[in-house]
């Protein structure tokens, strides 16, 4: 049956997986611009404190989603368990599809 | 350690919660909306209704025990007024138009709904055209911070409804928690049962359906909306907490204004908005007021919850086998979405918050924004619907 499925439903789990490692690297990128968007900031400008505990909670969790990112990676490439699973959940999740 | 760095690590946590809650348990005003007036299905509104529920039920003990104290949690109470009615307007009508509310934009987005992915672009293009055109030219600020009567309440204690009906009674809290919470909860238990009815009537059998089986936590089923509920709930919770402990200042969900801080991060190598200031005159106007971005922090903890709860809806349509990179049919969709996605946008900062930010959380800080968002969210929603059905 599963096999049936995978021929209905292609697997896009590289697509996911990709967009994981993105929102990692978008936080590591963003991380480093906090210092120059606050320093000249008028209204609302954070501390010195703050701008340095938001980096680096920034950065950490861009490296967690990274690492997420290679666990699925290899859950799917090397495991292969994720092929497994191929669903179809369209019906009923949006009205355009 | 750093409270700034406990906080927004922590927040991350809750928004990987977020994102499964999300994705798991479908939570979508406008999939609750349409599924409820076109299928008669109320599955997912229940989740919505639990959700609030249990999250204000838990606010109102929260600050009537002093675990946060009342002070603490009036100093990020919104005010509210006239803007929350024709900015979740005109907000209810993008998101209509998009078929994604703002939390299920993140969990379709995150799922690989490209026409989503459009829309959070128009949200973004919405946010910098308000910001630099809408705000300083109509002088924004003013009219928000200035009171009108009739119109519009203040920030902080005097929208706070505790205060407004029992002064500072400690118990305030827990009361008005009571009424709002009990009315979500008592409709959420009522849709449930009548949906239970209705299928144990097809079906000719006593229908149940579990709170939590294993499957759900395997990623492998659907939440039911008793789970969706309790964990967005829980969440909220999280985020009032952890931001009150950390760094004493008590910090509501809100979705749009982060998009705002992306926009800057984007844009920073070429750009920077904070600074960029939009002295527009207009003469009619009491005083000049800059862009938008001016009056935000360049981050919020919200910020980081937004990113992490896309990331945690990825990975849960990852691990349940559901994500799929989505086109739609109609590639006029995608110009659908972009003009919805600047209405959302712009919408969403005149209301000062979205269906999280001003509506849910308008709730958990007991003022009045969304008890006023509430009814022209719903009818701009409906008018999408409407509207949509007579185009196509």
């Amino acid at each position: 049956m599963a096999a049936v499925n995978m021929k209905k439903r292609k697997n896009h789990n590289w697509c996911g997986i990709t967009f994981l490692a993105c929102y990692g690297l978008f936080t590591i990128y963003a991380s480093f611009f906090l210092s120059s968007l606050n320093k000249d900031k008028i209204i609302g400008k954070l501390s010195n404190e703050a701008i340095a505990g938001i980096k680096e909670s920034f950065i950490l969790w861009g490296i967690i989603m990274i690492i997420g990112a290679i666990l699925l990676l290899i859950r799917e490439y090397v495991l292969k368990s994720g092929q497994e699973e191929v669903k179809d959940t369209e019906r009923g999740v949006s009205p355009h599809y | 350690m750093n409270p700034y760095f406990l906080e927004y690590t922590i927040i991350g946590i809750a928004g990987l919660i977020f994102g499964a809650a999300l994705e798991r348990g479908r939570m979508c005003f406008v999939l609750a909306t349409n599924n409820m007036f076109m299928a008669r299905d109320t599955k997912i509104l229940e989740g919505i209704l639990w959700a609030f529920g249990i999250s204000i039920l838990a606010f109102g003990i929260i600050e009537s025990l002093g675990i946060v104290p009342i002070q603490a949690a009036v100093e990020g109470v919104f005010p509210s007024g006239w803007y929350d009615l024709v900015g979740a307007l005109l907000f209810g009508f993008g998101i209509g138009l998009c078929g994604a509310c703002m939390s299920g934009l993140i969990f379709r987005a995150g799922s690989g709904f490209t026409q989503n992915w459009m829309q959070l672009f128009g949200i973004l293009v919405g946010t910098i055209f308000f910001a630099f055109f809408i705000f300083p030219l109509t002088n924004f600020l003013y009219w928000i911070l200035h009171t009108i009567p009739w119109l519009t309440i203040k920030p902080g204690l005097s929208d706070y409804i505790p205060h407004q009906w029992f002064g500072d009674a400690v118990w305030g809290p827990f009361v008005v928690a009571l009424i709002f919470g009990v009315f979500f909860l008592g409709l959420g238990l009522y849709l449930t049962k009548r949906r239970f009815a209705k299928i144990s009537k097809e079906r000719g059998e006593n229908y149940k359906e579990p709170v939590i089986t294993w499957d759900m936590l395997k990623f492998k089923e659907a939440y039911s909306p008793r789970l969706g509920g309790l964990l967005f709930a829980v969440v909220a919770i999280i985020v009032f907490l952890v931001s009150y402990f950390t760094v004493h200042k008590a910090a509501y969900m809100g979705v749009t204004t982060p998009y705002g801080s992306f926009d800057a991060y984007i844009l920073a190598p070429f750009i920077n908005l904070f600074t960029t200031v939009g002295h527009y005159k207009a003469s009619f106007l009491p005083k000049v007021s800059s862009n938008w971005f001016q009056i935000v922090p360049v981050a919020i903890p919200m910020t980081l919850l937004v990113i992490t709860t896309f990331a945690g809806a990825t990975a849960t349509a990852i691990l349940g086998g559901e994500f799929k990179w989505r086109v739609p049919k109609r590639k006029i969709m995608f110009l659908q979405n972009f003009i919805g996605g600047i209405l959302t946008g712009v919408g969403a900062r005149i209301a000062l918050g979205c269906n999280i930010g001003t509506l849910w959380s308008g709730f958990l800080m007991f003022s009045w924004a969304g008890v006023l968002f509430l009814p022209t969210l719903v009818l701009g929603m409906y008018l999408a619907l409407k509207f949509q059905q007579a185009i196509w």
